[in-house]
């Protein structure tokens, strides 16, 4: 269900056909948190498959880029669904981190 | 004869206050909305449900699947109504409202997306049930 | 997407405060035209501390058409107050133009991402343009980054800014402030706090840094830090004591003695 693909200290997450909702949030802390901790330093979540991100999901992926932020490295979100996407320029999410839509562009 | 344009439909449940429960829940929510609203309404829709509901199960009722969160959602013309009510002893919502700066308590980002999603978000005073309108 | 309209209570200071500042400024700028040359040190810092003021909130909101005027407008005038452009009856009537548009965008403020201005925007920026002597005119437009010492930040800032900060002899701060716990909860809102810091210095940026969420390690925390990019002539031993908050943490990034020589490379 979360796909994750590494190389390096880069690593993609793909929360597939999963939301990233107050039930799944712990899940994939955890699993950030392991990452983070053997060495990814860029991390990009794809939310290719995401059909919901609520306000815990948004508090997870700013942590995580407060987390990687720290260690000089980077969070990015790309491959979200327009209505996610306007969520995330609502919430002022863009200003802090990437995050791009399924084209690609934002 | 012309089709009433007043298109009604109601969605009511009672669930244990879990997580689990409440996805359960969004899987039927989502078969049902997709008939009924656009795709950007459904978001919404859903959006401002869990963050309700997901209020009532953690603060409200403290995850205890003792306890229960009564959910109904009632589309009436464009007006679409949530109201979520739980079995818990309420929860602050002034203080998560906090005029002078509620943005900014991380607690209240679940506040901040309702006030921005709908127009109208209404607790009672004990702060266990909560009444959202969104126009669709 | 609906977006309803529902009171966002800090906006909505932001603004009014904004109106009040754009309210009587037609007749200091009449005045100015009026002095030419012979500016009037008092009116002019008036004046673009308005323009200044404006810029920190909409960048802080997000609000790129407005911080976009509101910068160039500021920009040229901080030329004027440093003699380095007369405000002729031409430079005044442009200045008037951006003023009434900036009061145009506030009083419309959730539409103001859609007016056309570029137009508007370039006028203005042509003062800055025509009035910067020739090795510096590349600095209007540019940006530099600034590496922040003892840290691994970079802060992104205007080389025009940086070049007047760093021409002025003026310490270049990266100042800290957690929102919630120096800010809101002693009663006061971030446009205090920049309306303290606009007094003795120049806001060069502010970025709000979402720790307001905390890190995977930890549990939620509950801050939101903004950190200000700050130029001024207060000594590093004194910073620390400006204004209505006291910031959490203040780090130096230049310390500059004034020399007219200074000129920075801007990136394009």
């Amino acid at each position: 269900m979360i796909v994750l693909s590494r190389e390096g200290d880069k690593a993609v997450l793909r929360p597939s056909g999963a939301d990233i909702v107050s039930s799944l949030v712990p899940e994939l802390r955890a699993q950030m948190r392991g990452i983070v901790e053997e060495g990814v330093r860029d991390l990009v979540v794809d939310l290719a498959n995401v059909q919901m991100v609520d306000s815990s999901g948004i508090g997870l992926l700013i942590s995580a880029h407060n987390s990687l932020h720290k260690l000089g490295g980077r969070l990015a979100v790309v491959h979200a669904s327009k209505d996610i996407l306007d969520l995330f320029h609502t919430m002022r999410i863009h200003q802090h981190f990437s995050v791009t839509g399924d084209g690609g562009e934002d | 004869m012309k089709p009433s344009s007043r298109f009604a439909c109601e969605m009511r449940t009672t669930l244990p206050a879990t997580l689990e429960a409440i996805e359960e829940f969004f899987v039927e929510f989502r078969r049902q909305a997709q008939n009924t609203l656009s795709r950007a309404d459904c978001f919404a829709a859903e959006l401002l449900s869990r963050e309700a509901l997901t209020n009532a199960v953690v603060h409200g009722c403290h995850r205890d699947p003792r306890k229960h969160v009564i959910c109904v959602l009632r589309l009436r013309g464009r007006r679409l109504t949530i109201a979520v009510h739980d079995e818990g002893e309420g929860f602050d919502w002034r203080a998560a409202w906090n005029r002078r700066g509620g943005i900014f308590e991380s607690s209240g980002r679940g506040i901040q997306i309702l006030r921005k999603f709908a127009i109208r978000v209404r607790y009672n005073e004990k702060g266990n049930a909560v009444t959202i309108v969104k126009l669709c | 997407m609906d977006q309803a309209p529902f009171d966002d209570e800090l906006l909505d200071d932001y603004l009014l405060e904004s109106c009040e500042l754009l309210a009587n400024i037609e007749p200091y700028l009449l005045a100015m035209e009026q002095d030419g040359a012979e500016i009037d040190e008092r009116l002019v810092n008036r004046v673009f501390r308005a323009a200044h003021s404006i810029r920190g909130g909409a960048g802080f909101f997000d609000l790129v058409n407005i911080r976009e005027l509101a910068h160039n407008i500021e920009t040229a005038l901080d030329l004027i107050r440093c003699r380095q452009m007369v405000p002729t009856a031409d430079v005044v009537t442009i200045l008037l133009r951006g003023f009434s548009k900036l009061r145009e965008l506030i009083q419309n403020c959730r539409e103001s991402g859609e007016p056309d201005i570029a137009e508007l925007v370039a006028t203005v920026a042509g003062l800055t343009e025509d009035h910067l002597p020739a090795g510096e005119k590349h600095l209007s437009m540019g940006r530099m980054e600034v590496a922040v010492p003892e840290t691994r930040q970079r802060v992104d800032v205007s080389a025009f800014d940086l070049n007047q900060a760093r021409r002025s002899g003026q310490c270049i701060y990266l100042m800290r402030y957690d929102l919630i716990h120096d800010i809101q909860r002693r009663g006061k809102t971030p446009w205090e706090v920049f309306k303290c810091l606009i007094q003795t210095g120049t806001i060069m940026e502010t970025f709000l840094d979402l720790d307001s969420a905390g890190t995977l390690d930890g549990p939620p925390s509950n801050q939101l830090l903004l950190e200000v990019v700050y130029a001024t002539a207060v000594e590093p031993e004194m910073i620390g004591r400006l204004g209505v908050a006291s910031p959490q943490r203040v780090l130096l990034i230049e310390k500059n003695r004034p020399s007219a020589d200074t000129v920075v490379r801007a990136r394009p």
